[in-house]
């Protein structure tokens, strides 16, 4: 194969990665927003506190598995920049749902969904995360399990050469704070009903702190730079193990030598295994009442200028991490650091969270819950304009946070202009 | 509670304990650096909202490096967390993990006047203000971080 030809096949593969990486964040998170982890009406269950300690707990492993998510997308663009490609993120969304994810075998089994958190959706979870079996083989196309499509990229990375790799300003790098495991969203309590005990006014931190379980590595958050082949192979192995652990394991448990992190497939294997516990009643207290797979142009008009921003948001937030790999520096941790936490946590958080208290006076009693379609603006250039149009256009019956709209004024504009400033 | 008229700018600081002037707090009636009784940076409910230098609070989202540096951040929207720091809160990731922010600011604020040749006074509490001191005295609207409710603060979703 000539070094063009091996260079094609890495960028369009990596480009796959990419997406599918990308393609599990609507889904997880989907599912995360559906799950209530703070339930007021468990009290008079004979099973409260175990449910009310579920429903927290999933809650926390669900959004430990989509930040890390987030990571794998930004460690294979790293790996596509540092061959000179530039990855593509923007409108990238995968849908209409249920969907295949990229490359992946084909049939009904292997469709994804947006739906409400339930056993059924734990199992099509473990499907994505699903091990590879110890004598698989690496897959090109029509995977069976993302491993073997990685092993295949791996494969490729081995023909490469070390001088293959640069454009490192350009990538995202470690200890700037892009990614940061154990955060108050991935923390959860061991026994949820701590905080009916009585806070010690000597030591208040005392109550909460003493229950937290943190599903994550303190370094499982860390990007890297990609400057040779075996950065290359390190990421890759890095993806490989926190999604399925290691390929000799009998159990898939951990991710890393130490035992400190378990896999994301054994996250959803554990939660299957505590769901059993409880009832469909049961579970209908933890959840809110979504529907499956909804789209914008099934719902009511009125519900529309949520349902927009919240699209847009989500578009604007791949925009800016787009963006982000032609830029460097501070200029880069401008428009990703800021624009993608701020953007992130506290506006597209902050709108699901709050769509969710929007009933749809249908028959099944459902709420309204977000689509995860993709949005186009009309340009780069009136990209952030058109957010801040459409945050000015929902109407206050809708109940948006009065915070949002400064805080969509304060995200990094996308349009960086060609003097590397990026303004806000 | 209304604030008095201050002529001059304020010292913007994270939380009760952690001003660094007389009459500098909220209420502009403290003695000395250290016992002031209230936050007059700007609230915020998060990370990477702060509009200024020293002016987040941490605990909760952030890099441990950044949870270990509460109210000292080095710029705009790049605190880690909520301002004012409940007292309940503890830190997520870095090496304050599962101890107090608001103690570790403290620890923090007294080694900068150290540092500047200032004597402080003990904060109003030596353990920081309870989420729900804040709810009845500044704002009973007040929530810090996060959808697992272990801010203490409540949630903010």
């Amino acid at each position: 194969m000539t070094k063009e030809e091996l260079r094609s096949l890495l960028y369009s593969h990596l480009q796959t990665a990419i997406e599918i990486e990308l393609s599990t964040i609507p889904i997880y998170l989907y599912t995360y927003y559906s799950i209530n982890r703070q339930p007021q009406d468990t009290d008079n269950l004979s099973n409260g506190r175990a449910l009310a300690t579920f429903a927290n707990k999933a809650g926390g492993l669900l959004m430990s598995v989509a930040v890390e998510e987030m990571l794998h997308m930004s460690l294979s663009s790293n790996i596509l920049r540092a061959l000179g490609g530039e990855p593509k993120l923007y409108c990238k969304s995968p849908g209409p749902f249920p969907t295949n994810l990229p490359h992946h075998k084909a049939g009904s089994q292997d469709s994804f969904g947006l739906e409400p958190f339930s056993a059924a959706q734990l199992k099509k979870f473990e499907l994505i995360e699903l091990p590879e079996k110890e004598d698989s083989k690496p897959q090109a196309d029509n995977w069976t399990t993302i491993g073997q499509f990685y092993r295949y990229i791996a494969e490729l990375i081995e023909q490469t050469d070390d001088s293959d790799y640069g454009n490192d300003e350009h990538q995202l790098e470690a200890h700037r704070g892009y990614y940061s495991p154990n955060n108050v969203d991935t923390v959860y309590p061991k026994d949820a009903y701590y905080i009916k005990q009585p806070e010690d006014p000597f030591d208040p931190v005392k109550r909460g702190a003493s229950q937290a379980q943190y599903p994550d590595n303190r370094d499982s958050g860390l990007l890297m730079k990609i400057r040779n082949k075996k950065d290359a192979l390190k990421a890759m192995r890095k993806i490989m193990l926190q999604g399925e652990g290691f390929q000799d394991s009998q159990t898939h448990e951990e991710d890393d030598r130490e035992g400190n992190e378990q896999t994301h497939w054994y996250k959803y294997e554990e939660l299957l295994k505590e769901i059993k516990a409880f009832s469909d009643k049961d579970l209908q207290i933890i959840t809110y009442p979504f529907p499956s797979n909804p789209t914008r142009a099934n719902y009511p008009s009125q519900f529309l200028p949520l349902v927009d921003l919240a699209n847009a948001t989500y578009s604007y937030l791949f925009l800016l991490t787009e963006t982000a790999f032609r830029l460097r520096g501070h200029a880069q941790a401008a428009l990703f650091f800021i624009g993608m936490h701020k953007g992130m946590i506290f506006i597209l958080d902050k709108i699901l969270g709050g769509m969710r208290y929007q009933y749809l006076n249908n028959e099944q009693g459902q709420v309204l819950a977000p689509t995860f379609e993709n949005y186009a603006f009309s340009s780069l250039a009136s990209a952030k304009k058109e957010l801040i149009a459409l945050c000015e256009a929902v109407p206050a019956s809708m109940g948006l946070d009065s915070n949002i709209l400064q805080r969509i004024k304060d995200l990094p504009d996308v349009n960086v202009g060609p003097d590397g400033i990026v303004r806000f | 509670m209304s604030s008095p008229v201050i002529n001059q700018p304020r010292e913007l600081h994270a939380c009760m304990g952690l001003n660094a002037c007389k009459g500098h707090d909220r209420l502009g009636t403290n003695a000395c650096a250290g016992s002031g009784v209230c936050a007059t940076a700007a609230a915020h409910s998060c990370h990477t909202l702060n509009n200024c230098r020293g002016q987040g609070g941490c605990g909760l989202y952030g890099t441990g490096e950044e949870q270990n540096h509460p109210g000292e951040n080095p710029c705009s929207w790049q605190g880690s967390c909520a301002v004012p720091i409940n007292a309940e809160r503890f830190s997520t990731n870095g090496p304050n993990q599962g101890k107090s922010v608001w103690l570790r600011a403290r620890e923090l604020f007294e080694q900068r006047m150290a540092a500047a040749n200032r004597q402080v006074l003990p904060s109003p509490s030596a353990v920081g203000p309870t989420a729900a001191w804040l709810q009845e005295n500044y704002s009973e609207d007040y929530t810090a971080c996060g959808a697992s409710g272990m801010s203490g603060g409540g949630s903010c979703i």
